[in-house]
């Protein structure tokens, strides 16, 4: 859990300084809010693949793994590990 | 009998009620269930005292109930204004204060937007808001009635008293001085498209259309009445698809569709991130794009890759109605550098490309476009000086209604009598279909009293999305602000697609000679791979 939390914090920290958007709440709906559109959809995903080191293809996203902040580190802890451990890279 | 848009709904549904007229996800709604639904609608809206010619906002993404809502308030002799629910609260107040209404519909999630709105209590002591949802209305707001309302009232027309002539729907499009301009539509303006599109796309009741454009952009009224008009059926594209390329294909796909309408940056998506197949939807028959230059690289991509269908460049402003001039691409252009013609106007319009003196230009030369013919609004709503100064009456007519609206586009007419669109001529930009005037963006960001200088430029990109919004500022002397912190304030004014994509901070703007912003420069600064090109 506390793994999903620190997450949280990280792609927050994402949005803001790579984004330029706060975000103030892990559980606003970002889509509703209009906060993410396509453009910034496909920042994001580079963003989230360089930070976490993995590679997404759109045929295995989902709308609802990227509707908040809260989502989207469930959704990249699960990544994570299924991950093989070589391809996880540390830093961010 | 006055021609009106609801008719082709009523139409069909004394015909052909069981036929299919929306569908949205699972759902499906009859002909006989619109025209039932939007009868009760509009005896509701009546009851409580809507009257002819009464502005009835709608704060509603796309959905059977909103369009439901749509012909309920046409069937009420009254007008719809359709508002974007992603736009903040501030500027969705301005367009209502613009149409001086006292209605509002709403539906679906849009509870943030609406309870900031009731939570003024001078519009809510102004306003009546009707919800739309059979489920609860958001916190913080109180209805005049809900949609379970609606089961009391008969299914019968009500008697209408509107001509064609009258409003429709008013549209609102953004303005350079900050405020939003809204255009009148008439019932007249969107039936001279509409008995020109089906006849030319030969559509009949067995096509299946998507309704992709949002229902504040022009574009969704052909989506809805053209389907109408020939009794097919209207597939409404959840919004959040937009973000999922290979979505918006297998929406298609599933829903085997006929006809695709939308803004080429949905196609340019679709085509960058290579979700058609060769041979793909076998249903499509048309590929229809209107708002902006779809990029010659996606056409050839869908055009390779669907060759069964056809594919159509629809061209005209809000003012002039949907769209005044089409171009039917004949075969696969050869090279990624061919420019697409907007073509030829369509039946009831002209279009003019004339010089200062408002002369026609010479064959191949440039000069501003002007549109003459049945699609031109009356105008904006309550703005005789704008609207003044946007249509013309044409050089050397004596008849007053004889009147030229300037597009702003600059033009060329060709020997092969196509015209050939090359630009602005002012400062307003496309982004996503959107016309967006970049003097909106800098009110706003002038308006948040934190910046001594702030300049927003378009510069051309290699996305999808065409234009980025690139913004040059100077705080004000001991103010600390972020390009985090300006997008953040300024989102709470202007709605995503005009929020700047880059910044830059400056101790000062550059400037040209006589002391203007120099914004050919600002361009070449945020536009590095050009300024680092050999």
């Amino acid at each position: 859990m506390t793994d999903v939390r620190e997450l949280e914090t990280r792609i927050a920290r994402l949005f803001a300084e790579r984004l330029e958007v706060e975000v103030p709440s892990p559980d606003l709906d970002l889509f509703e809010a209009g906060v993410v559109d396509s453009l910034m959809f496909v920042k994001l995903l580079a963003t989230l693949e360089e930070q976490f080191g993995f590679r997404l293809a759109f045929e295995e996203l989902e709308i609802d793994d990227f509707r908040t902040v809260r989502h989207m580190a469930r959704f990249v802890a699960a990544k994570r590990r299924s991950a093989e451990p070589g391809r996880v890279s540390a830093s961010g | 009998m006055s021609r009106l848009l609801q008719h082709w709904v009523a139409e069909q549904a004394s015909r052909r009620p069981e036929a299919g007229a929306l569908v949205f996800h699972e759902r499906r709604l009859t002909y006989g269930e619109l025209e039932a639904q939007s009868n009760r609608l509009a005896r509701l809206l009546r009851d409580a005292g809507c009257a002819r010619g009464d502005r009835v906002c709608l704060l509603s993404p796309k959905s059977p109930e909103t369009i439901v809502a749509i012909l309920g308030v046409l069937k009420a002799d009254a007008m719809y204004v359709p508002l974007d629910p992603g736009s903040p609260v501030a500027r969705v107040e301005k367009m209502i204060a613009a149409c001086d209404n006292r209605w509002i519909l709403a539906g679906g999630a849009v509870g943030p937007t609406l309870a900031g709105l009731c939570a003024n209590p001078e519009f809510a002591r102004t306003h009546a808001v009707g919800w739309l949802d059979a489920t609860p209305p958001p916190r913080g707001v109180e209805p005049q009635f809900s949609g379970v309302d609606l089961a009391t009232y008969s299914a019968e027309p009500p008697a209408c008293r509107n001509s064609e002539a009258d409003g429709a729907h008013i549209l609102f499009t953004s303005g350079s001085t900050g405020t939003p301009k809204g255009v009148m539509i008439t019932h007249a303006n969107v039936r001279r498209f509409i008995e020109w599109a089906v006849p030319y796309f030969g559509t009949t009741a067995t096509d299946r259309i998507s309704a992709h454009p949002p229902l504040h952009f022009d574009l969704s009224t052909f989506d809805m009445f053209g389907t109408f008009a020939a009794g097919a059926e209207l597939h409404l594209v959840p919004p959040e698809l937009n973000l999922l390329p290979h979505k918006l294909a297998e929406l298609i796909r599933r829903a085997q569709l006929t006809q695709w309408f939308s803004v080429p940056s949905a196609l340019n998506y679709m085509a960058k991130f290579d979700v058609v197949k060769h041979g793909d939807f076998p249903s499509l028959k048309r590929v229809l794009w209107c708002g902006e230059v779809l990029p010659t690289p996606a056409l050839i991509y869908w055009m390779q890759r669907v060759p069964h269908a056809s594919f159509t460049n629809l061209y005209g402003p809000t003012e002039a109605t949907i769209a005044s001039s089409y171009y039917t691409v004949p075969t696969c252009p050869a090279s990624e550098d061919e420019v697409i013609p907007i073509g030829r106007a369509c039946d009831g319009e002209e279009l003019l490309v004339l010089d200062e003196a408002l002369r026609p230009t010479p064959p191949g030369e440039v000069g501003d476009l002007y549109i003459r013919g049945a699609g031109l609004s009356p105008g904006y709503w309550r703005d005789p000086e704008k609207t003044r100064g946007a249509f013309l009456p044409y050089p050397g007519s004596a008849s007053p209604g004889d009147r030229i609206y300037r597009t702003g586009d600059l033009a060329s007419v060709g020997s092969d009598g196509l015209v050939r669109f090359l630009g602005r001529a002012d400062s307003q930009v496309k982004t996503r279909g959107y016309r967006v005037e970049l003097g909106e963006i800098e009110t706003a960001l002038h308006a948040l009293g934190t910046l001594r200088e702030c300049a927003v430029v378009g510069v051309a990109t290699h996305d999808f999305d065409g234009v980025a919004l690139c913004c040059a500022y100077v705080p004000l002397a001991g103010v600390a602000v972020t390009p985090a912190s300006l997008r953040e304030a300024v989102a709470r004014a202007l709605p995503s697609y005009m929020l700047p994509s880059r910044w830059l901070a400056f101790d000062e703007l550059p400037k040209t000679s006589n002391g203007k912003i120099d914004r050919r420069r600002l361009k070449e600064l945020f536009a590095p791979e050009a300024v680092s090109a050999p």
